[in-house]
């Protein structure tokens, strides 16, 4: 072999006696077939290879048997309506869809989290707050309300002496509320600010409407899954 | 010099990939205009539910299926098998064709079955080549041919499918559908998933592979 060819291009070449050359290749294969007799030998080579490599050579032999599919064969393989119906949401058009769906779940998950945990009632709060006690106390004690209707630590709040501050309405916005006896004392329109069972009226809906998202979210991404399944993407 | 530019000028048009080749069992092909309508009347058929239609396209298509799937694989069992699996998976999936050359999405079907195959085989090898042995299917060569030229013939067959048969899958597929199937490299890229230039790539390094598991017979190509 000749020493430098180890250093020749040889995909160049191949190219070449494809008749794949372009404009740069041509003249750089020109150069290495005129000084290398190893790359003439494998231009040669590629060439007639490929000329063999034909359907004439390279014949096929009868199938063995007809691949006609069966009638009950067809109709068992064949997709359902509710299927081709849901098939046309996994076409590519609706890839959108699956981002788009994940979002709206993340989105619910966490408005319910915050719609439970953070000062989502704060309004009702603020509003319970212009009593007669202002304390920070006073405020915070709606925030544990939804975790804690039937839960002691709220109840721990209802008993006198509880809490360093208590405020006139605790009983009512952290127990269980449902006696009249632990009503606030405070003006009957403040007493209408909270709901019967002590939580408070903007933390249901901001809740409810992150789980309806949540769920909205998980059914569009379930539904998109099964649907590119349907059409085998 | 001179010589090689005139062949490279040349750009070797004699074996230029023509259009794919039908193969002989197959029905007559209509004119080539009429055929994508035939196809998309015979697939919008099936989708209506008449599933009869579907058998309608494996006649048509059987035998190209299956010469692809027996080049690829250089077996015939398991071409079948590839052919059998590729139609199923096309009914099953017709809805996703939209349109264009249904042959090149059948043909893309039949491929990835092919190489599904080739997988399984990667992983549980069994005897190589099979079917390479047994010319007993080998139509009988024209009474004017010499016997000579025959032996020739068949055993630059047999060396060719046992080279292609032993480079890289990818590398055999693409060299099928361009040499011999002839498809073109953006087609060849759609139907098995990847860029142009790594069709050109996998060409050429086949060709390269090719060459070199074949340099101790050459004499047979020339």
């Amino acid at each position: 072999m000749n020493p430098s060819h180890r250093e020749h291009d040889e995909l160049l070449i191949v190219r070449a006696a494809g008749g794949e050359a372009d404009a740069v290749d041509e003249p750089l294969a020109e150069r290495q077939l005129a000084a290398c007799e190893d790359c003439r030998a494998l231009f040669a080579d590629v060439h007639a290879i490929r000329a063999s490599t034909v359907a004439e050579v390279l014949r096929v032999p009868p199938r063995p048997r007809s691949f006609r599919v069966t009638a009950d064969e067809l109709d068992r393989l064949a997709v359902p309506a509710w299927g081709r119906w849901l098939g046309r949401l996994g076409r590519p058009r609706f890839d959108l869809l699956r981002p788009l769906a994940t979002a709206v779940a993340g989105l619910g998950l966490v408005v319910m989290v915050l719609g439970s945990v953070s000062p989502a009632s704060a309004p009702a709060a603020l509003e319970f707050a212009k009593g007669p006690s202002q304390s920070p106390a006073a405020l915070l004690v709606p925030t544990a309300a939804p975790t804690g209707r039937e839960g002691s630590q709220d109840s721990s709040v209802d008993q006198p002496g509880a809490s360093s501050a208590p405020a006139p309405g605790l009983g009512a916005a952290g127990g269980n509320g449902a006696s009249p006896s632990a009503e606030p004392s405070g003006s009957p329109g403040e007493r209408t600010a909270l709901p019967a069972d002590g939580s408070s009226p903007a933390e249901l809906p901001v809740t409810f409407a992150g789980a309806v998202l949540a769920i909205a979210g998980a059914i569009l991404l379930a539904l998109h899954t099964a649907a590119r399944r349907v059409i085998g993407r | 010099m001179d010589e090689h530019a005139a062949s490279l000028a040349a750009r070797s048009d004699d074996v230029a990939p023509s259009a794919p080749v039908a193969e002989p069992a197959g029905p007559a092909e209509p004119a080539e205009e009429v055929i994508p309508d035939r196809d998309l009347e015979l697939v919008a058929r099936v989708r209506e539910g008449e599933t009869e239609a579907f058998n309608r396209i494996v006649d048509l298509y059987q035998d190209y299926l299956f010469g692809l799937a027996f080049r690829i694989l250089s077996d015939r069992d398991q071409a079948a098998d590839a052919v059998q699996d590729a139609l199923l998976h096309a009914f099953r999936h017709l809805g996703t064709f939209r349109g264009g050359s249904f042959r090149s999405w059948l043909t893309r079907i039949g491929v990835n079955a092919c190489m599904d195959v080739l997988r399984v085989k990667r992983r549980r090898p069994s005897q190589p080549f099979p079917d390479l042995e047994d010319d007993s299917w080998e139509p009988s060569a024209p009474m004017d041919q010499a016997p000579e030229e025959r032996a020739e013939r068949a055993a630059l067959a047999r060396v060719l499918r046992e080279a292609l048969g032993r480079i890289a899958h990818d590398q055999r597929v693409a060299i099928v559908l361009y040499d011999v199937e002839g498809y073109d490299y953006a087609e060849i890229a759609v139907m098995t998933g990847v860029s142009l230039g790594t069709v050109k790539s996998r060409i050429h390094r086949g060709r390269l592979a090719l060459r070199a598991l074949l340099a101790g017979q050459m004499e047979l190509f020339r």
